[in-house]
């Protein structure tokens, strides 16, 4: 248990007779992006409650020690009779935090999602997005160790889903996150690896994605390319697209500068 | 547990649910001491049975006011799914103490009672409304968090359990087996057998033995109402 923060062993699921889950069996280490990829109906948020502590397995064990979790739903409560910050506040004061530290998270989590203009709002009339950043906020505010989303992009505008992508983006260093989605762009963009259930069962267990740069470079002499020895180059005339790992990312560009490359774009990207 | 507490009441409050059972316990004891001189524990016998009617209709409104993703938020953010019903009963029994502080001291208030209140009037007039209030929650939320009743029937299933918990001298009166069955349904009218007579009242060793049933009773369904719903729960 010591590196990995979450540990499960062959989970299984029964509600009301049905197998929703049959032994599933992974584990999660210290800040990693896990996306639970699965169609719907695939058990996918059964597994994530499971993982919350709402529901327990029929079979198997959950360990995930005395890690505290965070937990943000599909579709936030239509119902809730509070004010954005009013709520808030309410419930973390369930986790035993001084409240001069609630006050503080509020101000920095209302000014990180770019919430100022709602905090005396009822919740029930707010919009979609604004709830679902809500949601965030209350897990966040629990300080989890680990952050659970369930289809956190469920029935966002394209506008509201790139803002929510960039702010788990940030989040993503600061605790380890577990999503469940079938958006290919969601797991593009953010999962370190990905684990996909079908029909209740595991299709893959979890895939790690090793980060890598893509740099686009022009070059004068493409015999210096060849020294540099990149993992995989690619040329359309006098513009290279080299892939690197990050970690040799830095020393590759610098020797590109000093062989008299001009760097064009530098992207990032996950491979399995 | 302080916090989520604050969280229930305000929401709860907000719900409005508890207008309609308030106002009929309300309009019950308004009713009930409308002429003075009545008899003393006769009328707290009426009361307390008013008291476990309207704290079974409000315990199941206590536990509908929530949706099922904010309970699931809720079990998170608690940890603990012991803490959320914990939560919900403090809120059951914030209501039961202002409905039995209503029910005593209004007709003291008032001064409806035929001759003088003595410390064993109050004393059994406070078992009474405590332990029929108890009962009340008890049977409100068994009929909302456990698997025992599905939605459609949760009502009406309810109402049939009071009312034959109510009725139950009547009925082993007539069929003398029932007893033995009858023995499941909250022991409204063993709490209240001391209650019948105006005339007080030595609280002798039958009454012990009564008022230990009772609690025990208390006691064992609390136990059961708990694990019921942490299986449901499961």
């Amino acid at each position: 248990m010591d590196k990995n923060i979450l540990e499960v062993s062959n989970v299984s699921k029964e509600i009301g007779g049905k197998k929703i889950l049959k032994n599933i069996t992974f584990t999660c280490e210290d800040y990693t992006t896990l996306a639970i990829r699965g169609s719907n109906g695939s058990g996918k948020s059964t597994l994530l409650k499971i993982l919350a502590g709402i529901y327990e397995p029929t079979s198997g064990v959950v360990n995930r020690g005395n890690r505290k979790v965070g937990y943000v739903t599909e579709h936030f409560p239509e119902s809730l009779r509070f004010k954005l910050k009013e709520y808030l506040i309410l419930t973390a004061s369930f986790q035993n935090i001084p409240k001069q530290q609630i006050e503080e998270d509020l101000i920095k989590y209302i000014e990180m999602f770019n919430l100022q203009a709602h905090v005396n709002t009822p919740l029930k009339k707010c919009s979609k997005g604004t709830k679902q950043k809500v949601g965030i906020i209350q897990a966040l505010m629990m300080k989890p160790d680990i952050l659970l989303l369930d289809e956190p992009l469920t029935g966002l505008d394209s506008a509201t889903q790139s803002e929510l992508f960039y702010l788990l983006e940030k989040l993503k260093k600061q605790v380890t996150i577990i999503f469940t989605t079938h958006e290919e762009k969601m797991i593009e963009s953010l999962a370190d690896a990905i684990f996909s259930v079908e029909s209740g069962e595991v299709l893959h267990n979890p895939q790690f994605r090793t980060l890598q740069k893509l740099i686009k470079v022009n070059f004068k002499d493409q015999s210096i390319l060849r020294k540099l020895n990149p993992d995989q180059i690619t040329y359309e005339g006098n513009t290279a697209f080299i892939t690197v790992d990050t970690t040799k990312s830095d020393e590759l560009l610098l020797a590109l500068l000093n062989n008299n490359c001009s760097i064009l774009e530098v992207k990032e990207r996950r491979e399995v | 547990m302080r916090g989520f507490i604050h969280y229930q009441s305000i929401s709860y409050i907000r719900s409005l649910k508890m207008i309609p059972p308030a106002t009929v316990f309300g309009v019950w004891i308004f009713l009930l001491y409308a002429y003075s001189n009545v008899p003393i524990l006769s009328s707290f016998a009426v009361s307390s049975m008013a008291v476990y009617l309207v704290m079974t209709w409000l315990a199941m409104t206590v536990f509908s006011i929530e949706e099922e993703t904010e309970k699931n938020m809720l079990f998170v953010q608690l940890n603990s799914k012991t803490r959320y019903l914990l939560g919900k009963w403090a809120i059951c029994l914030f209501f039961a103490v202002l409905f039995m502080a209503l029910a005593i001291l209004y007709p003291l208030g008032i001064d409806s009672f035929r001759g003088p209140i003595r410390p064993i009037h109050i004393g059994l007039s406070i078992y009474s409304h405590l332990f029929l209030a108890w009962f009340g929650i008890l049977v409100g939320t068994f009929f909302s968090v456990t698997s025992f009743s599905t939605r459609k029937y949760t009502w009406l299933s309810a109402l049939l359990v009071v009312t034959i918990s109510l009725s139950y001298e009547g009925l082993v009166e007539k069929i003398y087996l029932l007893k033995w069955i009858l023995f499941i349904f909250p022991p409204v009218t063993h709490t209240l057998s001391y209650l019948k007579e105006d005339e007080i009242v030595q609280l002798d060793g039958t009454f012990m033995q009564l008022a230990i049933w009772v609690m025990v009773y208390s006691v064992i369904g609390t136990v059961i109402v708990m694990r019921l719903y942490l299986r449901k729960e499961r």
